[in-house]
């Protein structure tokens, strides 16, 4: 069908073809705009009034293109004149982006720095959770995720971490209407939990058009407190522009494999202690790998009292994981004319992760559509509904559930396939698996016999008018919601430790917050050379949390489990509401296009605090110089502008916060209700608004024609007055005090190069962005009573995270190995490394990055083009408990040194027939280090040369300071590859297709740099604000596979 | 168009209407109360008193029940306890649960009560409770935030400063003394009690026989002050039967994390479960052989032997008793791992309704008894028995008891083995107490050691009573055997106290450090001894 008539345009002579390229901004002509034959080396520029003319074959495809703008494609017929409208490529230069309250401005305008990313660059390799894809791709955003993978959440912070009690995380703004990005449950802290996800996890990255990130306090200033950690703007994608009807088919299917792995882990003994083989007094020491040497001929007992060969299985841990896979489909259906325009569009995700029985379902749904009213009156409106189910979510950190902490310290000889059968007896009963460590459960058990569902059902939407009373002054009025039902159960059948009647967890959330906004637009030339924008306007904020919650304990008939099915049952109710009423305004004032002012304000009105208290105003400025129009016209410096801005947020806190307040259990006993006070944190009554002051200063420069351009920030933010829950000792009665507090500033750099080093008019083009994010943080000050903010804790395993006077956000703080003054350990008389007391906390680490770096590249030829980014994270430690274990139960490499010695010195004692107290060893694990062989005042230190047996030198080590584990996270992560290619369109010229584009795309494919044994550096267990604990977790994984876009 | 324009203009005007005047109703969560009774507050710290798994396993077994030599062969008890190896983890649990539980709350009940004629026995029972939940603390930690503590909101005091347990235990006599008296049948009633069901009577006598507890701590380092409390709490009104014990009632009730209504001390036992096959814990031979010795029926109440089966359902200690003779066969070394208790004994044969089963040396070993571990056993807070032995101590020194050295010590004796049936054990017969009572008179000479190993027997489930009483008197003399002195931290000896928690050195520092810098060279050590453990 198509060759022949190709070949008959073949036969047919060139012809002349004329037209004029205008810009879609502005409706100017665009001068210097390429048009080249495709495949040919023939082609011309277009002229001073973007006129031009080429000489082509009917069937020969023109290429239009100029920097800035994205290029177009347009098959030639028997017509001669083609005019081509070119619209900006939101990542590039002189491009209108979207501000705070959604209004549109010139890039060149803006007196603080704003990131723009396109709907490509988040849904060609996409992830579950589109987040996450932002990862490495803008300057000054800090994306990390947790070890739950991607039925998780992720934490994002934007020019570092500026408050103690918040989240630090942005406010995430979806076409105009603010979006609830909460966490649907606690999230897993040092005793365990789960990751329930966060809101913005559930977007369809193809319904993405565009995504705006408002870093400073100046981009956001408009959108208030919440918006005091920056602002991540989101535009779906709309009918506009699509003439006539639109279909768009998307489909991506992708691998998801392990890609950590056990790196650090002894082959050489077997389960056991004391380096004796396991009996069947000692089957259950699973986890435990001080026995004998490995003897594949020798038969052990396991816990099920099987006989298995002691020798070493391959892959014995990571087996347990499955290859996952994601699939996402998405059809949409778009069309509009001069007056309407409507999208539609239904997607459909199906993940299976690499925890076995995990899984997630996501449906999403959304119509876009505007409609013009005669002249004046444009109505629009938005529905997003979500329907997302998430089947067993992993347990995290100390949860007896997780298998990541289960599976970490099977002994080599063991292969974890033989905690699948027989893990219940015929009975039905748990079968201890581990020498009665019931915080451990057997990982078949969680996964198989353990069940956890949550299903969401999300609505977000907008309803919007927009009257023009002239071409100069225009209403917008909107109401936008977002409202989420999200029901979670947790199912634990009778027989699970620390659940052994069966228990039923049940949790109902509904969160909803509205906004209703009225806008009043002014946009008028006041003079040739002189522009006024103003804008005010108003906002009622309403936000509404309810959740009732149910525990039923001792199920009655096995097989179901509804709530009712228990015996005993628990229920529990909690609420929550806030309002915030808000007005606020803008002026903007541009002179020849080369000065530009902005100056804004807002003024909250905030339920949470008291009258009094509760109203608070903020401002703030802005302004850039585009000074390249100053300068003589000349190519190397195609453009250059200065910013400045200055900016002063107010902050509101949670509700509650004011009074003490009593409640009841949520059970009683033998009938008598339970009372107590439920406040944890004492209250405040005179809290004060939170504030925060920064400025910024900037640069763009294009250099070249726009060939390389630079984008260049320096910023500087204070918060003051902040209300936290400072942790204080329960010895006052409670954990925490409501106060205004502290101090804490960040400063630093944000860089971003952009190049295009070759740009051919053969179609070979390679694109090289690069970015770069340092961030200095300091708390400055805290409480006169108190020093120190505990932003999470692992006290068990003797570490907390905290915000402490005088260094970064985010230290890890714990006991130190004692040291002498050269730095060696020291060793008590029984060989045992000593830690300082425990009144000397140390600071051993920071758990947020130094700096961060993203490093992409683009070549693209014809229709193809591969891109790598590689994305870099710098200067943070992790406790990585998970590598404490492994030196604890002998899975560590290092815990092979001095076994045989120390083994061979019992034998040679029990022969003898002495006490261990009188007995020297003649061999074992010496601790690298010293022993003071003088007294406390005046000591002597000699190398210490004490035998003693691994198990209790690397035993005790974790008891006494976690200094030995703690190790760098800094890593390099090969984060996204695509390959793709768009099949030429004169292939399938007579067809319906208007394009089609065939990609491979990969995700997290390698880690090219790690200093972590074990486990992947990204591997947080929550996002919240303590970062830098890793606790058993579950292994990364890498993605790969194809996406397919077809449009008709 | 009128009509839009209309229509815009009406909703710019009902925005404008809508205020913040509801703001502070709205501020206020709904689902919480800002004035609750008391009483209702009652019930739940008498709750958490008794059935918390956490402080019952780290305080009441790890360290001071292992020492105690009641019970061991739990992994932690042994590895932490018995080797005597420090936990911070484990030192702080008391400490860091009840300051934030108890301690709040019994604060505010006091605070909210205090000057209201119309809540003075509330008030009364809260400084009781409150004098109960303190005398623990510092009997574990020694110097303590006491007067400021639990004041954070009320004061404003978030760094409470450490108060010498000498003033502490001052204070402690005057609040007994003052709830005592104020305590009034005609007045307020109280309504949500699990103790004494609002027995107005009943609470003047468990608070009198606190006062004579706490009297008795400081025979060692102020024998002038322990007896005129002493005799003071006598003179007004201690218990004088089972009855009038602080008993503390619970139910069977799944674990889950906290205090849900099951005893703590029976989730420690049973390793958190309901329906476990064994307890993780055996009878220590120390506390086997001094029952056998007195011929104790209490034996084979607190201790029995089960096959390991779902719910510990067979009973098997009399066929094992038959097979080996003797019951310090049926009990493991102190200190000792229960994995390692195969290579103290061979296993056995016996005959269960038909069946061979053999038995290895774990499970012909005692186990807590079903009657004493069973989730809903109630807590015994204080005894009938209790007050009868400090009684016998204060006849023997004596001071004024009304009777006899002799006649407490036999009243305790038969008092102690009748308190069984509280946890639903059967009644054992009148005669064989009686030949208990009688075969055990106190011996010229022995008496404090007689009178001291009685209470040690009496606190067989609150190691911490024991381990506070073996501090101040010395008995039972108890051998710690320093297992592994590769890793031991207690200089092989049994410590005097719990080292101070971690969070109050980061986030009460110089309060904390003041404390420390009374200690013997200034040093937070668990060996230091409290005040009234004089040397």
């Amino acid at each position: 069908m198509l060759l022949p008539m190709q070949l008959a345009w073949a036969q047919d002579s060139p012809i002349t073809i004329s037209g004029k390229i205008t810009s879609a901004d502005d409706n100017q002509p665009l001068p210097g705009a390429s048009i080249v034959i495709k495949g040919t080396i023939s082609g011309t520029v277009s002229d001073a009034e973007g006129k031009y003319s080429i000489k082509a074959e009917p069937g020969s495809v023109l290429v239009f293109s100029f920097v800035g703008m994205d290029s177009q494609e347009i098959l030639t017929g028997t017509q001669t004149t083609i005019d081509v409208v070119m619209i900006s490529n939101a990542t590039n230069l002189g491009e209108v982006i979207i501000t705070a309250l959604g209004i549109e401005r010139n890039k060149r305008e803006i007196g603080y720095s704003v990131s723009e990313l396109s709907g490509d660059q988040v849904s060609t390799a996409q992830e579950v959770n589109v987040i996450n894809s932002l990862s490495g791709k803008v300057a000054g955003v800090d994306i990390s995720t947790t070890t739950a993978g991607p039925t998780g959440s992720s934490r994002v912070v934007i020019r570092g971490n500026s408050s103690l009690a918040g989240n630090n995380q942005p406010l995430y703004i979806i076409d105009g209407v603010p979006m609830d990005n909460s966490d649907m449950g606690e999230g897993a802290g040092m005793w365990g939990g789960y990751d329930m996800g966060n809101g913005a996890a559930n977007l369809n990255p193809n319904d993405i058009e565009s995504i705006s990130v408002l870093k400073g306090a100046s981009a956001s200033a408009l959108y208030g407190a919440r918006a005091s950690h920056g602002v991540i703007m989101i535009t779906t994608k709309s009918g506009k522009g699509q003439k006539g009807l639109g279909v768009e088919f998307t489909s991506n299917y992708t691998v998801e494999k392990v890609l950590s792995k056990f790196d650090d882990y002894q082959t050489t003994y077997g389960m056991g202690r004391d380096g004796e083989l396991p009996t069947i007094d000692n089957a259950e020491t699973t986890q435990v790998a001080w026995g004998a040497k490995l003897d594949p001929s020798i038969s052990v007992p396991i816990y099920n009292g099987e006989l298995k060969p002691f020798g070493v299985v391959n892959d014995n841990i990571l087996s347990f994981f499955r290859p996952g896979s994601t699939a996402t489909n998405t059809l949409s259906l778009s069309g509009g004319s001069d007056k309407a325009s409507v999208r539609v569009s239904l997607s459909d995700l199906r993940n299976k992760d690499i925890v076995p029985n995990t899984g997630l379902q996501r449906n999403t749904f959304l119509i876009n559509t505007s409609v013009t009213l005669g002249e004046k009156l444009t109505i629009s409106g938005k529905a997003n509904y979500i329907n997302e189910r998430v089947n067993n979510r992993p347990a995290l950190s100390d949860n007896p559930n997780n298998v990541g902490l289960a599976l970490l310290g099977i002994a080599p000889n063991f292969d974890q396939q033989w905690l699948s059968k027989g893990y219940k007896d015929k009975t039905g009963n748990y079968v201890d698996w581990n020498g009665g460590n019931i915080y451990r459960i057997n990982p078949y058990w969680s996964i198989n016999e353990i069940e956890n569902e949550s299903l969401k059902h999300r609505l977000m939407g907008y309803l919007q008018l927009n009257y023009d009373f002239t071409d100069w002054l225009s209403l917008q009025l909107r109401g936008g919601t977002d409202y989420t039902n999200f029901r979670y159960t947790n199912f634990s059948p009778r027989g699970t430790p620390t659940r052994d009647t069966g228990s039923l967890d049940e949790i109902i959330n509904t969160v909803s917050e509205n906004n209703y906004e009225a806008l009043l637009r002014f946009n008028r030339k006041l003079a040739d050379d002189l522009t006024l924008n103003v804008y005010t306007g108003g906002n009622i904020m309403y936000y509404r949390r309810e959740q009732f919650s149910n525990t039923g304990l001792d199920i009655v008939l096995e097989d179901i489990h509804p709530i009712t099915n228990f015996t005993r049952q628990r229920s529990g109710y909690a609420f929550y509401e806030k309002q915030i009423n808000s007005l606020y305004g803008s002026a903007q004032l541009g002179y020849k296009d080369t000065y530009y002012l902005e100056g804004t304000f807002r003024n909250d009105w905030s339920s949470t605090l008291r009258k009094g208290m509760n109203s608070y105003f903020y401002p703030s400025v802005s302004g850039s110089l585009v000074f390249s129009n100053l300068l003589p016209d000349q190519r190397f410096l195609s453009f250059g502008k200065l910013r400045a801005s200055w900016a002063e947020v107010g902050g509101d806190t949670d509700p509650y916060q004011l009074n003490l307040t009593y409640g009841l259990l949520d059970f009683s006993l033998l009938d008598k209700p339970l009372g107590q006070i439920s406040n944890t944190s004492i209250p405040n009554r005179d809290l004060k608004p939170t504030q925060t002051y920064s400025y910024e200063l900037g640069t763009e420069l294009h250099f070249l024609d726009g060939r390389i351009r630079i984008d260049a920030t320096y910023y500087n933010s204070r918060t003051v007055d902040q209300i936290l829950a400072l942790k204080i000792p329960s010895t006052s009665g409670y954990n925490a005090a409501i106060i205004n507090a502290g101090e804490i500033t960040n400063k630093g750099v944000e860089l971003s190069l952009s190049a295009t080093p070759v740009s051919t008019s053969y179609d070979l083009k390679w694109d090289v962005m690069v970015n770069y994010t340092r961030n200095i943080n300091e708390v400055k000050e805290l409480h006169e009573q108190v020093k120190t903010y505990e932003l999470s804790a692992a006290r068990w395993a003797g570490a907390v995270i905290q915000a402490k006077e005088g260094n970064a956000y985010g230290v890890i703080v714990g006991r130190k190995l004692k040291r002498d003054d050269e730095g060696n350990i020291i060793h008590n008389a029984a060989g045992l490394p000593m830690a300082t007391g425990a009144e000397d906390q140390a600071v051993l680490g920071n758990g947020v990055h130094k700096w961060m770096m993203g490093i992409s590249n683009t070549i693209s030829y014809k229709g193809f083009s591969l891109s790598a980014l590689v994305d870099i994270k710098v200067g943070a430690d992790i406790y990585s408990m998970s590598n404490a274990l492994a030196h604890q139960n002998g899975t560590a490499e290092a815990t092979l040194e001095g076994r045989e010695a120390w083994y061979a010195s019992e034998e040679a004692r029990l022969a003898a027939g002495v006490s261990e107290e009188s007995w020297i060893p003649t061999g074992g694990y010496i601790g690298k280090g010293v022993v003071n062989t003088g007294t406390s005042d005046e000591p002597v230190y000699v190398e210490n040369t004490k035998p003693v047996n691994p198990q209790d030198y690397w035993g005790s080590l974790l008891e006494n300071s976690p200094e030995p584990f703690i190790y760098d996270a800094s890593y390099a992560k090969l984060r996204e590859v695509t390959l793709s290619y768009n099949i030429p369109s004169k292939v399938f010229t007579s067809t319906p297709f208007q394009s089609i584009s065939v990609s491979f795309v990969a995700r997290n494919l390698f880690l090219l740099y790690s200093n972590i044994p074990n486990v992947d550096p990204e591997s947080g267990y929550n996002n919240g604000n303590g970062q830098g604990f890793e606790y058993g977790s579950i292994p990364s994984r890498r993605s790969y596979g194809l996406s397919l876009n077809v449009k008709f | 168009m009128k009509k839009i324009l209309y229509i815009i203009f009406t909703m710019l005007f009902s925005l404008a209407l809508i205020r913040c005047d509801h703001f502070e109703e709205m501020n206020q969560d709904p689902t919480k109360s800002t004035d609750m009774d008391p009483n209702l507050m009652l019930s739940n710290i008498q709750l958490q008193l008794s059935g918390g798994q956490f402080e019952q396993l780290r305080n009441g077994f790890i360290y001071s029940g292992e020492w105690m030599q009641h019970w061991t062969g739990e992994y932690s008890t042994t590895e932490f306890g018995g080797k005597g190896v420090r936990s911070d983890q484990y030192m702080s649990a008391l400490w860091i649960s009840q300051y934030p539980r108890e301690v709040k709350n019994v604060v505010d009940m006091v605070e909210r009560t205090k000057d209201d004629p119309t809540q003075s026995n509330i008030n009364a029972v809260s400084r009781i409770m409150k004098v109960y939940i303190f005398s623990r603390l510092t009997d574990l930690y020694g110097d303590i935030p006491y007067f400021g503590a639990g004041k954070g909101y009320y004061d404003r005091v978030f760094t409470p400063a450490y108060d010498r347990q000498e003033d502490i235990y001052n204070d402690f006599f005057i609040e007994l003394d003052a709830a005592v008296k104020a305590l009034d049948p005609s007045k307020d009633v109280i309504t949500e009690d699990f103790y004494y069901n609002g027995d107005i009577a009943r609470w003047k006598k468990f608070g009198n026989s606190l006062r004579l507890r706490l009297a008795m701590r400081l025979t060692k380092v102020n024998i002038n002050k322990a007896q005129t409390e002493a005799e003071a709490a006598i003179a007004l009104g201690v218990m004088q039967s089972n009855a009038d014990m602080a008993v503390m009632k619970h139910i069977n009730v799944a674990w889950e994390g906290g205090t849900f209504g099951g005893n703590g001390t029976s989730y420690a036992f049973m390793n958190t479960s309901t329906t476990a096959d064994e307890s993780v814990f055996r009878m220590c031979s120390t506390f086997a052989d001094y029952m056998i010795d007195t011929g104790d029926p209490r034996l084979t109440i607190f201790g029995r032997s089960y096959l390991k089966e779902s719910n510990r359902p067979t009973d098997v200690t009399d066929l094992v008793y038959d097979e080996l003779g003797s019951y310090h066969e049926m009990a493991l070394p102190p200190s000792t791992f229960s994995w390692e208790a195969s290579q103290l004994g061979t296993p056995i044969i016996i005959d269960v309704n038909g069946e061979t089963v053999e038995l290895t040396k774990l499970y012909q070993c005692l186990q807590p008894s079903r009657y004493i571990a069973a989730i809903d056993a109630p807590y015994i807070m204080m005894s009938y028995a209790e007050v009868e032995l400090w009684m016998a101590e204060a006849a023997f020194r004596s001071w004024t008891t009304g009777r006899t050295a002799q006649e407490h010590f036999s009243t305790a004796l038969q008092a102690g083995v009748n308190q069984m049936s509280t946890y639903g054990a059967p009644d054992v017969s009148a005669s064989v107490v009686t030949d208990f009572v009688n075969d055990n008179p106190l011996v010229n000479g022995q008496e404090l050691e007689q009178i001291n190993t009685q209470l040690w027997i009496n606190f067989a489930l609150n190691g911490q009573e024991a381990y506070a009483n073996w501090r101040r008197s010395g008995f039972p003399a108890i051998v710690y055997p320093n297992r592994d002195p590769g890793v031991n931290q207690s200089n092989g000896q049994i410590p005097r106290r719990m080292q101070y928690p971690q969070e109050e050195l980061d986030y009460n520092t110089a309060s904390v450090n003041e404390a420390i810098q009374r200690m013997p060279e200034a040093t937070d050590s668990w060996l230091n001894r409290v005040w009234w453990d004089a040397e």
